[in-house]
């Protein structure tokens, strides 16, 4: 192995602080929005239009005169909120439904899957413009379809989670002392899924990000929020006016998140996963 | 359980997921804020034809009759009338639907045959700088919003170095005969294809490593080694059959994915096939089309999701014979 390759594997091993180095700024960011960034994201005509980056406008502006650095700056926040909240509904009926499934197999089991299948076989993301375009582009809204339509893949993690942990012994230790069955699903089992379920959820923060930016940069964004796909959206139209600051830099931003928490989910397979590590 | 047997159970499921999706379009339209038949007929209608919608998708009357009159119009390829293209709505989605193929196939071919290749390189020396940067480069194609890669794409190699065109099927506005048409529609195709297969490029790349290096620690892969065969030859003819089948059923199940993709791609490179056609039905509030859009994808995914479970069936006995 020669020495350059020694120095990227360890920073690829290093899985942890590339995650860190990526996703700390972001929330940084997202926390500190109101003093970090020097306009409001919303406002236009904070200067004149198609500035290319300087030091009063460190991003440049769009073609109505808004500042791109603030944008970029509360897109943190759009993204994080989608990301979060979007994950965690998805998580909460991942649970609901993966729990029974595996615990009581059966008809349930079949039912509730073959659900899970069929969600999983619908174009997603045409339905997520489907019921946007239909409900209202509210960024509640596509943090709820988004979760909506991406708690299968969770489930079925849970589920097998499930089917391996009901065999234990500690849960034949609660039944004998008898415990029902929701005492025994949520308070025995759900407690040992956690970790195995961590890459996938990490994994559908950066996806449901994903979502939101592409369908902001449609134009199906919430017009009250700065997301980042809504600033590519604005910017692409001036790409052939030779505006690139627009496109290049927030996009990178994008990149930079889904990178971060696609390398979360990395890192925590091979922790959880030693197997792996070892190849 | 059989061949025919097990394509049948694929078969049935297929009909359900599309089921599932006409009643999902009936349920939104219904469940929308305001009057279905005024969402149906769009802003700008008279209210003699809001009255006319109303009277042919029978929103007058109750909700099981409706819905019976949706469905049986929807089995005779009947999707409603698009007000924007004043035409049926399934004769404005098949005139789009071949350029939408033509991208999608492309893409699809180019992401397996490069992904697989640079997942080779990967696992024949794991651990190596090759593949090392290999993997950061999936890693990081895995992490690009496929628009953003389109607009960097369209900066770079048509506007900065002008080697492609920006967008489009073919240049507009120019005499070709066939076979230069042919070669303006391919030199067209480049970039959007290139966007496209980035995504599921990386995932093919990652499959394949994951899958040979388990491959090469299984008995069969050590017995052939044992027997002396060359190490070349246990990667391709032995572990590399086997890893392959995964990427199979990925590809079956990421036809879903790649919609979303499609619509993107198409969005940036003004590809004139199903996706911009959805975006443009959505700036029009053209629902009839956008129902219908949905509708054509899912049953599109739903075929290529049997195709690829047929091939997966023929391939690998276990799954036809429910073992392993």
């Amino acid at each position: 192995m020669t020495y350059s390759s020694k120095i990227l594997q360890t920073v690829l091993r290093r899985h942890w602080v590339v995650t860190f180095i990526l996703l700390a700024p972001i929330v940084f960011t997202a926390i500190f929005a109101g003093v970090i960034a020097p306009h409001n994201p919303l406002q236009t005509g904070v200067g004149p239009a198609l500035m290319p980056p300087s030091f009063k406008y460190l991003m440049g502006t769009d073609q109505a005169g808004g500042d791109i650095f603030s944008q970029v700056v509360y897109g943190c926040q759009v993204a994080l909120y989608v990301a979060i909240w979007s994950t965690l509904i998805a998580l909460a009926i991942a649970i609901l439904v993966g729990l029974p499934t595996g615990y009581y197999r059966g008809a349930i089991d079949e039912i509730l899957m073959r659900s899970a299948d069929v969600i999983l076989s619908i174009p997603s993301f045409v339905l997520i413009i489907f019921v946007v375009v239909v409900f209202g582009s509210l960024i509640g809204v596509i943090t709820l379809i988004i979760g909506l339509v991406s708690w299968p893949t969770l489930a079925r993690i849970v589920r097998a989670e499930v089917l391996s942990i009901r065999e234990r012994e500690f849960v034949l230790a609660a039944k004998a002392v008898g415990a029902g069955s929701r005492n025994i699903m949520f308070d025995e089992i759900l407690p040992n899924i956690w970790l195995p379920l961590l890459p996938a959820i990490t994994l559908q923060m950066g996806f449901s990000v994903l979502i939101e930016v592409g369908l902001s940069f449609l134009g199906l964004g919430d017009p009250n929020t700065s997301s980042w796909g809504r600033i590519l959206w604005f910017a692409s139209r001036s790409i052939y006016l030779g505006a690139w600051w627009g496109v290049v830099l927030p996009g990178l931003s994008i990149v930079v998140t889904i990178l971060g928490f696609n390398l979360a989910g990395d890192a925590l397979s091979k922790y959880v996963n030693p197997r792996e590590s070892r190849r | 359980m059989g061949l025919s047997h097990y394509i049948a159970k694929r078969a049935v499921f297929s009909v359900v997921v599309v089921f599932v999706v006409a009643i999902l379009s009936f349920t939104i339209i219904r469940l929308a804020p305001g009057d279905p038949a005024t969402l149906l007929a769009g802003e700008a209608a008279s209210p003699d034809y809001v009255q006319a919608i109303r009277a042919e998708y029978g929103l007058d009357q109750p909700l099981p009759v409706q819905l019976v009159t949706y469905l049986s119009d929807l089995a005779r390829g009947n999707l409603g009338y698009s007000l924007t293209f004043s035409r049926p709505v399934i004769n404005v989605i098949l005139e789009r639907l071949p350029q939408t193929i033509l991208l999608v196939g492309t893409a699809l071919c180019f992401a397996i045959v490069v992904g697989v290749l640079m997942g080779i390189t990967s696992a024949k020396n794991p651990n190596s700088l090759e593949d090392g940067i290999l993997t950061a480069v999936t890693l990081t194609l895995y992490s690009i919003p496929v628009f953003w890669l389109g607009l960097v794409m369209i900066m770079g190699l048509a506007l900065w170095i002008p080697i492609f065109p920006t967008g489009g099927l073919f240049d507009v506005g120019v005499q070709l005969n066939p076979p230069q048409f042919i070669l303006n529609v391919g030199w067209h195709l480049v970039l959007p294809a290139l966007t496209l297969s980035a995504f599921f490029l990386a995932t093919y790349a990652r499959l394949t490593r994951a899958g040979l290096l388990e491959a090469m620690g299984m008995n069969y892969v050590v017995q052939a080694r044992a027997k002396g065969v060359r190490q070349r030859d246990v990667l391709y003819h032995h572990a590399l059959k086997n890893a392959l089948l995964p990427i199979i059923t990925v590809a079956g199940i990421q036809i879903g994915l790649i919609v979303g993709g499609v619509v993107l791609t198409e969005s940036v490179y003004s590809w004139p096939g199903i996706g911009s056609l959805l975006i443009m039905a959505v700036s029009y509030r053209d629902y009839p089309l956008v129902t219908g859009i949905f509708l054509i994808t899912a049953i599109s995914v739903a075929i290529s999701n049997l195709a690829a479970d047929i091939i997966i069936g023929l391939v690998d006995p276990r799954i036809r014979t429910g073992a392993g």
